[in-house]
Parts: C-alpha cells; structure tokens; sequence
C-alpha cells in the first residue's frame, strides 16, 4: 500500500451486517473511501501519520470490507499526482514528481508502458523519457449570472447594462437557450451553462458586442 | 372571441444575425437603443397614465428581463416598428381590465369589445407619439397597429425582447421592444 493507492468499498451500506461494529474513525474512513481519492489523501483528511493511515487501512482490509482498486497507467499517474499536490508542496511537476520517486515510486521510469504487452520491445536505452498523461479536465461550467454582471459592469449605469446584456444575447441562437431550458432571463437570477455550444455562442456574443473577451473568472467549477 | 394564444400563432417570428464582421464594437453600441431614450420612453408613457388619474399613485416600472422565444402578449397590444441601424417593434400589451380602467377615466360610457378596441387603437397613437418624442432623432417610427382578440396582425416579432412590467392600479401590463438587425423569416 502506498499513499497513491486507491481502495473502494465491497459492499454497499444497506449491504453491511447491522452487527458490524467498528471504531469512529475505522467508519469515518470507511465512508471516505469511493474509489476515486488516494490513501494519501484520505490521511491527510483525517491528519493521520502514514502509519495511522495503514493501520485503519488493514484493519478494514482484514474485514474484507474494502479492496485496493486496481488501477491503468493514466489512472495511477493522476493518482501520484494527486498526492503530490496534497503531500509535497515542493514538487512542481509531474514530470518532476516522477523523476523524483516519490510517493512510493522508487527508480527511474524508462518509458511508458506499452497498450499491448504483446507487442512490447523491451527498453534498451535507460534514457530516461516519458511523456505525463492528461490527468482528465473537469468540464467547464458557466455561471450566466457572472456573465451578465460582467456585461453589466462595462456599462455606465443599469438601464445601459441591461440593454447591453439584450444586445449580447439578441445574437445568441434561441434554439440554444432553449435547448437549456432557458425562456428568459432575469438580470438577478443565475444558471449554470455547461453545453458548451451556448457556453461558445454567449462567449463570441459578448466579443462582437462589447469587443471584450469574457473573462476566465465567468466559469465556475461543476 | 379569439384568445390570444391564436393572435400570437399569427406573428411572424425572425432569426437575426448581428451586426456585420467588420463593425467594431463601439460602432454598433453608438447605433444600439439609447439608454437615455428608453427612460424618455418609459417616463413619458407612465406619465400617460399618471395624468388620467392625477390623484393616483403612478404607475411603476418593474424590473426588466429578457424574454426568447415567447413573446409576452396579453388580451390588447398596441405596437410601433421602428428601424434604424437595427430594426424592431416597441409595444405595450394589456389585460381587458386595464383597457377598462383607461375606458372609465377617459368617461365611456359603454364598455364592451368593440370600445376596448377603439381604446387599444387610441393608445396605440399614443405610443407613437411617444415612441417618435422619445427615439425620433435617430429612428424610424412607423404608423401604430393594434392587435386584440380576432384582430389578425402581420406584427413582426423578433425572437429576443427586452420586457419591462408596468403595474397600474394592481393590473400588469408589459412595455417592450424587440429589435434585431438582418431579418431572416423562419417561421
């Protein structure tokens, strides 16, 4: 087990004995795990040692209640990553990170490991080369009522900014809000925008009509 | 009596493009609805109201919104195209009861349809003149029309307006505009 490991549950709660007992903080880690966040990362939730951590860790383990997830290449190295930023705030790249073994990986990576084993010809050169994985993107999320205050705000006075905000969408294809289920839109009121056709058509909108891009802060995490 | 869902089945909706290519965009803001000329509009229209009934709270401007697609329209419409750089229709749209009101205050005697109609004609005219007080300077303002219950219209509506609720005496009523620049009929 390293911090980069990942468990998941065996069981689904209404699948548990109701005779099973287990210390507070044995449960709190055992709803923490999803199969998704890193040993480390849930040490670093409950400010456990790496040895606190293992030992909850194997007690669950001896309890067959949870499994180590087996991981892919892309998987496992989002994983390090994701230790990496929550354990050791020195290291400044994957590519560093990885160079540097830690979170558990000792000696040099040759290569990427290819799809097919079949196929694979084993490295001759120990020419240290490898190329980090996209860890996945989160999916970008508009927040129309940012967008509106940020047309609002390049106008003089409130009825200018709301004929500005007019302005910008009379450009946007109504078959696209409508598509978002949006009729209308109130100059208070916010939605968030994750079709990323409208996201476009309002972003190209407030370009021609203010002759600004929208800027970065108009998108929120989902 | 036709409702007014079929009045507004009759309307021609447009899809517009915005403004050409190589229109920079304080070039298109400086020909867009002046924002000092939409308060000339909306004071001189509250002031319609206000005058009939002095010694009444006048009527108040609630808070915009945009509207796509469905136009908001009530039992009677009095509306004037306007073109410019862009082009478009600025209307007020009323419930029956608010046409009463303004049939009570100008001393009707009779009250039926046929007088509301006459009612909706009368302010249509003085949304014109409103309308050309207000944006004349740089705008077209064509002849009223007026549409209610069974009155066909050819009224042209884009498919984004600006909405501004107008409440008098507890009844609401909608100011609009609807302005769009190249007309593409896709309805």
């Amino acid at each position: 087990m390293t911090p980069a490991s990942i468990f998941e549950r065996n069981f689904e709660f209404h699948q548990l004995p109701t005779t099973l007992r287990l210390r507070s903080l044995d449960w709190g880690v055992y709803f923490t795990i999803d199969g998704s966040k890193t040993t480390g990362e849930i040490q670093s939730h409950f400010r456990l040692n790496e040895n606190q951590g293992s030992e909850v860790f194997t007690r669950l383990l001896q309890m067959e209640l949870i499994r180590e997830k087996r991981l892919n290449l892309q998987e496992h190295i989002h994983a390090v990553a994701l230790q990496a930023d929550s354990s050791d705030s020195r290291v400044k790249s994957l590519d560093e990170f990885i160079r540097t073994g830690s979170a558990g990986i000792s000696g040099p990576l040759h290569s990427a490991p290819p799809a097919d084993p079949a196929t694979a010809t084993p490295a001759k050169n120990s020419t240290p080369v490898f190329t980090p994985l996209p860890a996945p993107s989160p999916k970008k999320t508009m927040s129309l009522l940012l967008v509106i205050r940020f047309i609002q705000d390049q106008s003089r006075d409130k009825t200018s900014g709301q004929l500005a905000v007019y302005r910008v969408f009379m450009g946007v294809d109504t078959r696209l809000l409508k598509r978002n289920g949006i009729q209308s839109l109130r100059f208070q009121d916010d939605r968030l925008i994750t079709d990323a056709d409208l996201q476009k058509s309002i972003s190209e909108n407030v370009s021609k009509s203010l002759g600004k891009d929208l800027p970065d802060e108009v998108f929120v995490l989902a | 009596m036709v409702h007014p869902e079929r009045s507004l089945r009759r309307l021609t909706f447009f899809r517009m493009n915005t403004s050409s290519p190589n229109e920079s965009a304080d070039q298109t803001l400086s020909r867009f609805l002046n924002a000092e000329q939409l308060e000339i509009f909306k004071k001189i229209t509250t002031d319609y109201f206000a005058k009939l009934a002095s010694s009444e709270a006048p009527p108040e401007i609630g808070e915009a919104f945009v509207q796509f697609e469905s136009p908001v329209l009530l039992d009677y419409t009095s509306a004037v195209r306007i073109s410019g750089s862009y082009t478009g229709t600025i209307y007020v749209t009323a419930p029956s009861v608010m046409i009463d009101h303004l049939l009570v205050l100008h001393q009707e005697a009779e009250i039926n349809n046929n007088t509301r109609a006459d009612m909706c004609r009368e302010f249509s005219n003085v949304l014109s003149g409103n309308a050309s007080h207000a944006f004349g300077s740089q705008w077209a303002i064509s002849v009223p029309q007026s549409i209610w219950p069974g009155n066909p219209s050819d009224l042209l509506l884009p498919p984004s307006t600006f909405v501004m609720p107008l409440v008098w005496r507890k009844t609401q009523s909608y100011l609009v505009v609807g302005l769009h620049a190249i007309a593409q009929p896709v309805i």
